[in-house]
């Protein structure tokens, strides 16, 4: 079960991290607020922050988990997976992607929760 | 300047891939099936599937593999034992039989004899039909077919140098590598197949960098010897013998019987010293007084293709040498480098995104060979629309595009059906199931020829799509373990039900695009009764 939440938590933080890097971009922040959107410069700041700690953190856990060189393989593939389900999901439902993203953040954060616990 | 380097890159990029594309999307979809080259064996043996469900040590299963050799393997010079592991059901038996005096030597292979036995008791398992599995899908990634394994070898690498060039080129030649990240325009012709060729190949980026540096790699003896030449002058054996070690395996036959000491006391020590399993035990003049007993490590403990091994004696017991616990730098990098191409290391997680960064790379292989006719038919739009013909190139393009594209997975299909339909007993059976691939790809790639058109993509795809989706189908009625029983039962080795899970995923997909492509409705008819005798010809091959 650990095991489980723990490789999940590398997929969750590559999804979370890559969704917020997706937002912080004008183009992908008018597929979902309207054409002509763009993010507010503080909210611009905040996701490319969040994304590219939650992809650090992801890194690191992935490290921690396995080793240097695995981690590493298994992080960038992580990223890969979910860099292309993101992709495939923000012309057809970017509501729904955005919603997976923060479903998802949250769920990497109970899971932290959970394996601090057990 | 600028602009002039990148057009000159976008150039190269465009006639580096366009030339080597269909091979290389044959070695890619190869490649990316080998990951799982074991299930796909196991899955094309039914016979053996019983066997996969009962798990035992490696332990336990080396002690009965050795009664097993010595009740049946006596008077063998050596013996060859791969213990069942993770991935493989059963433990293999193999022996060297005894040459009679005056009899001629029959080659490597022909004095060889081996068997599949059930790990826990050793007892021979009924023999499963013979065929290569997923060992010819291995062997297609970098051998070809047809053709001999160093012809096979230099033109994959010829393309493999080419996809290098193409990807670094590609990524020059992108522009708004960052800007573009996360884009996909769908249903917007020409930008659709555009972006969908640069998600494919930016995202998996790093994997195609590695795969094909690493592929390049593991043959670099073959395309670069000048090196190891030049250092050793000339002397190959001492260069691979010093390149990769073995162990002290080179003691004679003293002539004197005693008794093998028994393998599991070696086993536990072998697997405390490296902290992982044994795969294989292998035996030197079994039943002699100067007996050598070899264990090696399974894949899994690190990165590297190269696995330690130690060194027993026979009888004693004593541990002789250990082999490769330390490799030297050089040698350990090329492991690495080989360990990343060929991943044995990873966990069913890990194979799972290298077969899906695998996928990716195909997407990109042919998403690019339809760009490149997209783009053809765009600068012919107006002649086409006068009523021209398109020109040479772009038909001679297009209908390799469906003879590979579409053709491909007709290939694959038609494998698995042939494994599944032939005679269990068929003389000959391996070679027939590969003529199956290969009659199935021809017959496609010639039709594809003779009508390069819309309707031949639809009929093509379908055609893939119904071999895929159709294929557990299949498995119900010519098999005792199939997804009712290995899934909605839960008795059965979970990788023959995932092997027909993806079969049905792929075909979904493939069953998709052909939907996608549905013809304007004054065609419909014709089409449908198209399909029809692509699809029998198929079933009969």
């Amino acid at each position: 079960m650990t095991d489980v939440l723990a490789n999940f938590m590398v997929f969750a933080l590559c999804y979370a991290g890559l969704s917020c890097l997706c937002l912080a971009m004008d183009r992908h922040y008018a597929d979902l607020h309207g054409r002509g959107a763009e993010p507010p410069p503080q909210l611009r700041r905040r996701l490319q922050w969040g994304g590219w700690l939650a992809l650090a953190i992801g890194l690191a856990w992935a490290m921690h988990l396995a080793g240097f060189g695995y981690g590493l393989v298994s992080w960038v593939g992580s990223l890969t997976g979910c860099g292309l389900l993101l992709i495939w999901l923000l012309p057809y439902a970017p509501q729904q992607a955005m919603r997976l993203a923060r479903f998802i953040g949250a769920a990497a954060l109970l899971a932290a929760v959970l394996l601090a616990v057990l | 300047m600028k602009e002039g380097f990148r057009q000159s890159m976008a150039w190269l990029h465009t006639w580096s891939g366009l030339l080597v594309c269909w091979i290389l999307l044959l070695v890619f979809c190869a490649g990316t099936a080998s990951y799982y080259r074991n299930e796909i064996t196991l899955w094309m043996q039914p016979e053996l599937h019983g066997a996969a469900a009962s798990k035992v040590t490696t332990e336990a299963a080396a002690t009965a593999a050795q009664q097993a050799m010595q009740e049946r393997a006596q008077g063998a010079p050596r013996w060859f034992i791969s213990l069942p592991g993770e991935r493989t059901p059963a433990t293999q038996l193999g022996w060297s039989k005894p040459s009679k005096p005056g009899e001629k030597k029959r080659g490597r292979r022909g004095n060889f004899h081996s068997e599949m036995a059930d790990p826990a008791t050793g007892d021979v398992l009924s023999k499963p039909r013979e065929t290569r599995g997923g060992e010819f899908l291995y062997r297609l990634h970098f051998d070809l077919h047809y053709m001999s394994a160093i012809w096979g070898r230099w033109i994959v690498g010829f393309c493999a140098m080419f996809m290098l060039v193409s990807i670094i080129s590609g990524i020059v030649t992108h522009k708004r590598i960052f800007k573009d990240l996360f884009t996909f325009r769908p249903k917007k012709g020409q930008r659709s197949w555009l972006d969908a060729h640069n998600v494919t190949a930016v995202l998996a980026l790093p994997y195609h960098l590695m795969i094909t540096y690493t592929g390049l790699v593991t043959l670099m003896f073959l395309y670069m010897p000048s090196g190891a030449t030049a250092a050793y002058k000339g002397d190959q054996d001492t260069f691979f013998a010093e390149a990769f070690p073995g162990g002290s395996n080179d003691r004679k036959v003293s002539g004197v019987a005693a008794p093998l000491t028994p393998f599991a006391p070696l086993v536990r020590q072998a697997e405390q010293h490296w902290g992982g399993t044994v795969e294989r035990i292998s035996v030197n003049h079994p039943g002699d007084a100067n007996a050598v007993i070899t264990l090696s490590r399974a894949a899994g403990r690190d990165m590297s293709s190269k696995q330690p091994s130690m060194d027993f004696d026979g009888v004693s017991g004593k541990l002789l040498s250990t082999n490769g616990d330390e490799l030297p730098g050089a040698s350990a990098t090329h492991g690495v480098m080989y360990g990343l191409h060929i991943a044995h290391f990873g966990g069913p997680l890990l194979r799972a995104l290298f077969f899906l960064s695998g996928l990716a790379g195909c997407a990109m292989v042919a998403t690019g060979a339809l760009l490149w006719a997209v783009k053809a038919r765009q600068k012919q739009a107006k002649a086409l629309a006068a009523g021209k013909r398109p020109s040479f190139g772009l038909r001679l393009v297009e209908a390799l595009n469906i003879g590979s594209i579409a053709g491909i997975p007709i290939a694959f299909g038609a494998y698995f059906w042939a494994n599944r339909l032939l005679t269990v007993r068929m003389e000959n059976r391996p070679q027939e199931e590969i003529a199956c691939f290969f009659g199935a790809w021809a017959l496609a790639a010639i039709v594809a020829q003779l009508r390069p058109s819309r309707a031949m993509w639809r009929t093509q795809l379908a055609a893939g799509a119904f071999l895929f989706c159709a294929l557990p189908m299949l498995n119900v009625f010519t098999t005792q373990s199939h997804l009712g029983v290995t899934l909605f039962m839960g008795q059965g080795p979970a990788s023959v039900a995932a092997f027909d899970l993806v079969v049905l995923v792929l075909g979904m997909g493939l069953a998709y695009a052909a939907y996608k492509l549905k013809p304007v409705p004054a065609k419909a008819v014709k089409t449908a009764a198209a399909t029809k005798p692509v699809i029998s010809t198929m079933e009969a091959a």
